[in-house]
C-alpha cells in the first residue's frame, strides 16, 4: 500500500519535529505523532504501552491525526492489528496550515454582516435596524437605538468601562492588528483585567497564518478569555449583555456605530455571541493555571513595563538591585520561563502590563523615562 | 494605517528566542550572524517602541505575536 506523503524510513534520531499543538490539535495527539515519526508505524495498543498512555487517550489522539490527515492506519477489521504510520510533518503542517487560515475579505465581511441585521429585521425584534444606509444624523436612530460616529462610539465603550461593568465581549472579523486600535484598546483592556471584569475576545484566525500566535493556555482560565473560530459573523461588542455596539457600515468603520439597548435586538445578539463562543475552540484546552501577582510584583511589573532599569525600579521601590534580581526570578520560575523576553511575552499575553508605547493614552506625549 | 505585522524572518526569530533561545544559539538555526540577531531585535524594537528586551516580550505577547511555552514544555539547553 503506498499512500502519498507517508514515511516509512523512520526520521533521524533528535530531529526537530513541528509541534501540532501550534496548529490547534491535543497535546496527547502531537505526542502519538512524534512518537510515530520519530519510531516508525506502529500498532494502537504498542503505542499506548510505550507511552504510558491509556487506550482510550490513545485512540482518541489517533482519531484526531486520522481526522486531520496527519497519520492512516492499514484497514484491518480488527482495530488491535491496525498499523499506523504518520504522514511526513513537512506535508501536515502545509495540510494545517490551510485547514486553520482562511482570509476573509472585505466581501464576506459585509455580507455576513448584512445577513446577521437582515434577520434581526425580518425577525421583527429589529425592524427599525439600517440595512445598507448609514442614518444620515447621528443619534437616535429609534427606541433603544443610536447612531455614533467611530470617535463616538470609542468615547462611548471608554465611559462605559470606567463604571463598574461586569462582562465585555468582544467579536472580532479583523485578521490583522490595527496599530492604532490596539493603543486605544491595550489601556481598557490592562484596566479591566485588572478590575476582574469577564472579558470574552472571539476572533479569527490571524491573516498571516503566524503559528506562534496566542498563549491560550497562560490566558484562558482568567477572566480574560480568547477563543478562535473559522467564522465570525459580524464585529460586535456587548457590554454587560445590556448594551450592544456594531458597525453601521461593515466596509467602512469610519461610519460609525450602533449601539443598540433594545430588548429583542439584545437578546438575538448575545444568543448569537454565545452560540459561536460555544463553538469556538479554546487556543488550548490543557491551560496551565494562571499567574497572580502580588503587589510588589505587579508594582515592579509596571515599572519595567514603563522602561525604567533594574536600577531605578530598585530605587522606587525602596529595595536593593539584588531583590528585583529575586522577584523576576521568582516569577520566571513560577511561568516556567527562562529569560525576561520570555517573561515579557507571558506578562504581556496574560494583560497584566504593556509598554507605554501600547500602553499610552492617545493624544499623550510620550514620556521616556530617562 | 500601520498593521503590526511581522515579516517571516522576525516570526522565525521570535519564535525562537520565545521557546529559549539563546542570541547565539537562535543565529545558528537561522543561519545568520548574532549581529544579524541583534539588528533585527533593534527593528523590532524601534517599530514598537520599547527599550529593552523585557519590553519587547510584553509588546508581542501583548499583540500575540508570539507563543509562550508553558512549564510542560521540555527544555533541551
Amino acid at each position: 500500500m503506498t499512500i502519498d506523503g507517508v514515511t516509512s524510513t523512520p526520521i533521524p534520531f533528535g530531529a526537530a519535529i513541528p509541534s501540532l499543538v501550534r496548529w490547534g490539535m491535543s497535546s496527547d495527539a502531537d505526542f502519538v505523532f512524534r512518537t510515530l515519526v520519530t519510531f516508525g508505524p506502529r500498532t494502537e495498543r504498542t503505542i499506548a504501552t510505550e507511552l504510558g498512555l491509556s487506550g482510550r487517550r490513545t485512540a482518541e489522539a489517533l482519531a484526531e491525526l486520522r481526522e486531520a490527515g496527519a497519520a492512516v492506519s492499514t484497514d484491518d477489521s480488527r482495530t488491535t492489528t491496525r498499523i499506523w504510520t504518520a504522514r511526513r510533518p513537512a506535508a501536515v503542517v502545509s495540510m494545517l496550515r490551510s485547514r486553520r487560515m482562511r482570509l476573509v475579505d472585505g466581501h464576506t465581511k459585509a455580507q455576513s454582516h448584512h445577513q446577521v441585521v437582515r434577520a434581526l429585521r425580518s425577525s421583527g425584534v429589529g425592524a427599525a435596524l439600517p440595512l445598507d444606509a448609514v442614518p444620515g444624523l447621528r443619534g437616535s436612530v429609534t427606541d433603544g437605538m443610536r447612531y455614533l460616529s467611530r470617535q463616538g462610539a470609542r468615547d462611548r465603550i471608554a465611559e462605559l468601562i470606567a463604571t463598574d461593568i461586569r462582562d465585555f465581549w468582544t467579536m472580532s472579523n479583523d485578521q490583522a492588528i490595527d496599530a492604532e486600535a490596539a493603543r486605544v484598546a491595550a489601556p481598557q483592556d490592562i484596566a479591566m483585567y485588572e478590575r476582574g471584569v469577564r472579558m470574552r475576545l472571539l476572533a479569527l484566525p490571524p491573516a498571516d497564518g503566524d503559528p506562534l500566535d496566542v498563549s491560550g493556555h497562560l490566558i484562558n482560565g482568567t477572566t480574560y478569555q480568547r477563543r478562535e473560530a473559522p467564522t465570525v459573523p459580524l464585529r460586535l461588542m456587548l457590554v454587560d449583555r445590556r448594551l450592544a455596539y456594531f458597525p453601521a457600515d461593515p466596509r467602512d468603520l469610519d461610519r460609525g456605530y450602533l449601539e443598540v439597548e433594545r430588548p429583542g435586538v439584545l437578546r438575538a445578539l448575545i444568543r448569537l455571541f454565545e452560540r459561536h463562543w460555544d463553538a469556538a475552540v479554546p487556543p488550548d484546552k490543557n491551560s496551565v493555571a494562571p499567574i497572580v501577582l502580588s503587589h510588589r510584583e505587579r508594582t515592579l511589573i509596571t515599572l519595567l513595563a514603563a522602561g525604567h532599569t533594574d536600577q531605578s525600579s530598585a530605587e522606587r521601590l525602596r529595595i536593593s538591585a539584588r531583590s528585583v534580581t529575586g522577584i523576576m526570578r521568582t516569577l520566571m520560575d513560577r511561568l516556567g520561563v527562562d529569560n525576561r523576553f520570555q517573561l515579557g511575552l507571558a506578562l504581556g499575553a496574560l494583560r497584566v502590563a504593556a509598554p507605554p508605547s501600547l500602553a499610552g493614552t492617545p493624544g499623550e506625549s510620550s514620556n521616556q523615562p530617562d | 494605517m500601520p498593521k503590526i505585522t511581522l515579516s517571516d524572518r522576525e516570526r522565525e526569530l521570535v519564535s525562537l528566542l520565545a521557546q529559549g533561545h539563546t542570541d547565539v544559539s537562535a543565529a545558528e538555526q537561522l543561519g545568520i550572524s548574532a549581529r544579524s540577531v541583534s539588528n533585527i531585535l533593534r527593528g523590532l524594537m524601534d517599530r514598537l517602541g520599547v527599550d529593552n528586551r523585557f519590553q519587547l516580550g510584553l509588546a508581542l505577547g501583548f499583540l500575540r505575536k508570539a507563543n509562550v511555552p508553558g512549564p510542560s514544555v521540555g527544555s533541551d539547553g
